[in-house]
């Protein structure tokens, strides 16, 4: 039990971890914990909630650990575990009729997005900050107007980095679906994205 | 590539997706056309710019995950408990180390089934073979049996030679004739006694000779009164080579008197006192015979017999005046008159080992 964890794949710890071995466990815990609480987070903007639903995916993956077929990818039974969880979480909030993404939290433990969105602007001068801050709010804005689909698609190609054929199988949906909504996703945010000089930049 | 194909494959290369050979061509087209230029840089600007910083998670989100692990791994019921073990016991025993290690088991398991022992040396193996050595079996072929003419009697000497040599090999011996039902429960009798005590067994074996029993070999009075005939011990029988009848008193008076000058104890002297005592009378030495029965006269075992068989011999004055007795041979011949009845021979004939023991 005391092999090298650092270079294993998901799926040789996931095996390890079937046969009891709980560095293993804690290995994917710690590989995957942040993009999937980003996913999770994007997707039901909500950070308590996003917590919530966090824990209780890796819940379910011990619970459910003997019946992972190694043919399939981790990654790919981790997310479609998290989407069916974030589904089931929206549904109630909706319920609930909770705030939007960028207004405080009911339970006090949800914080509108942006404010933990991490603040990477660029030093400079004052007028560049606020062009940064405003084209922040934008990328935000748009991910957040785009559909569902889409929007579910961008968040598990950008922040999961699931290869499309992957999201795919997560979503239940053709690859070619998968890729026409992405291209569909980035079009949206391009258009979100065309009045500020970054872009103009980055295109040069 | 074309324009319409190169928009199929246009996200493929923009998060590098591609094989390599799609990926040449397709940068072989956006190198050619200025609309695939135009397009795959706005998609690649949007990626770039547009990428949603990572939020860090809650410091104590892994800590509360693991705590949560350990949780339901306690909480588990039985069969999933034992399903892991399964899956654990399992997960070794399909390492392909401890595969091989079976199948060597096995075909070094399977092996020894067909190793057979090895015969063993020549020099380790020992034969044990009982018999007579063919000296003494040459030496009794060629002692003159004056009792041959009694029907029967040669078989027996013969199958009581067979009964002491029981032991050897049997397949080679010939086979003479059908041997009939007296015959063979006479040597079933004599091969049975030659494994009884000594006592049962030496009675067994004066029946098969006749002695005692009248119907088969009447024995000469004398030598019925002298009791030649009684039964020795096995180590009288050794020295005085008892296997022989007793009316071949030629052959076994040497043996008599050799066991007489080195019998250890009194018994065996006095058994071989006695058989020469017979042997004296048959080949007609009255004085010896005498001399001898006289010296028994003071065994209590033997005092009876040898009374009897003195007063069966004959008076010296008879014996010297007697005219009409010309040779030795023809006084041997002549039998001598029976001095006592039945009663006196049975008694003679009884073994003197009870007696003395």
């Amino acid at each position: 039990m005391a092999e090298a964890t650092g270079a294993a794949t998901d799926e040789a710890l996931m095996l390890r971890y079937q046969r009891g071995d709980r560095s293993a466990f804690a290995e994917l815990v710690r590989r995957h914990k942040k993009p999937l609480y980003n996913f999770v987070l994007r997707h039901l903007r909500s950070t308590g909630a996003a917590e919530d639903v966090t824990q209780e995916t890796f819940l379910r993956v011990v619970q459910r650990a003997a019946e992972f077929k190694h043919e399939a990818r981790f990654s790919t039974w981790l997310y479609t575990i998290a989407r069916n969880l974030s589904i089931d979480h929206g549904r109630k909030m909706k319920h609930r009729k909770h705030a939007s993404l960028d207004q405080a939290g009911n339970d006090g433990s949800s914080r509108p997005l942006l404010e933990v969105v991490p603040d990477a602007r660029p030093e400079g001068d004052a007028s560049r900050a606020a062009e940064w801050t405003d084209m922040r709010r934008s990328i935000v804005d748009a991910v957040e107007a785009l559909p569902d689909d889409q929007r579910e698609v961008f968040l598990l190609r950008e922040v999961a980095n699931l290869p499309f054929k992957e999201i795919a199988d997560v979503t239940g949906i053709p690859e070619n679906t998968v890729k026409s909504r992405m291209r569909y996703a980035l079009e949206r945010l391009r258009t979100a994205l065309s009045d500020f000089e970054e872009y103009a930049r980055a295109l040069r | 590539m074309d324009a319409e194909k190169f928009d199929k494959v246009v996200l493929d290369l923009l998060y590098d997706e591609l094989d390599e050979l799609t990926r040449a061509s397709a940068i072989r087209h956006l190198e050619q056309s200025g609309r695939a230029k135009a397009l795959y840089s706005e998609l690649r600007a949007t990626r770039e710019v547009g990428a949603l910083p990572l939020v860090e998670p809650p410091d104590d989100l892994e800590a509360k995950i693991l705590e949560a692990e350990e949780r339901a791994r306690a909480g588990r019921p039985l069969h999933q408990r034992l399903g892991t073990l399964v899956s654990i016991v399992a997960g070794y025993a399909m390492r392909p180390q401890l595969g091989m290690a079976a199948v060597l088991l096995l075909m070094v398991g399977s092996s020894l089934l067909f190793l057979r022992v090895r015969p063993a040396e020549p020099s380790s193996v020992q034969v044990t073979e009982r018999g007579v050595p063919e000296s003494e079996k040459d030496t009794v072929a060629v002692v003159p049996a004056p009792a041959a003419a009694v029907p029967g009697r040669e078989d027996l000497t013969a199958r009581r030679e067979r009964s002491r040599t029981s032991d050897a090999p049997r397949a080679t011996e010939p086979v003479e004739k059908a041997p009939t039902k007296e015959e063979a429960k006479a040597a079933s009798a004599g091969l049975a006694a030659a494994d009884r005590p000594a006592p049962a067994a030496r009675a067994e074996r004066d029946s098969l000779y006749g002695r005692g029993d009248d119907s088969v070999a009447p024995a000469p009075p004398a030598a019925a009164g002298a009791g030649v005939v009684a039964a020795p011990t096995a180590a009288f029988d050794e020295a005085t080579g008892e296997a022989e009848p007793r009316d071949d008193c030629e052959v076994t008076l040497p043996r008599y008197e050799a066991a007489l000058a080195r019998a250890a104890s009194q018994i065996e002297r006095n058994r071989a006192r006695w058989g020469a005592a017979d042997c004296y009378a048959r080949l007609g030495r009255i004085e010896s015979a005498r001399t001898a029965y006289k010296a028994l006269l003071g065994a209590p075992a033997y005092a009876d017999r040898a009374k009897a068989a003195l007063a069966a011999l004959p008076e010296p004055a008879v014996v010297a005046a007697a005219p009409a007795s010309p040779s030795p041979k023809a006084a041997k011949a002549a039998p001598p008159e029976a001095p006592a009845g039945p009663s006196a021979a049975a008694s003679a004939t009884k073994p003197p080992a009870a007696a003395e023991q």
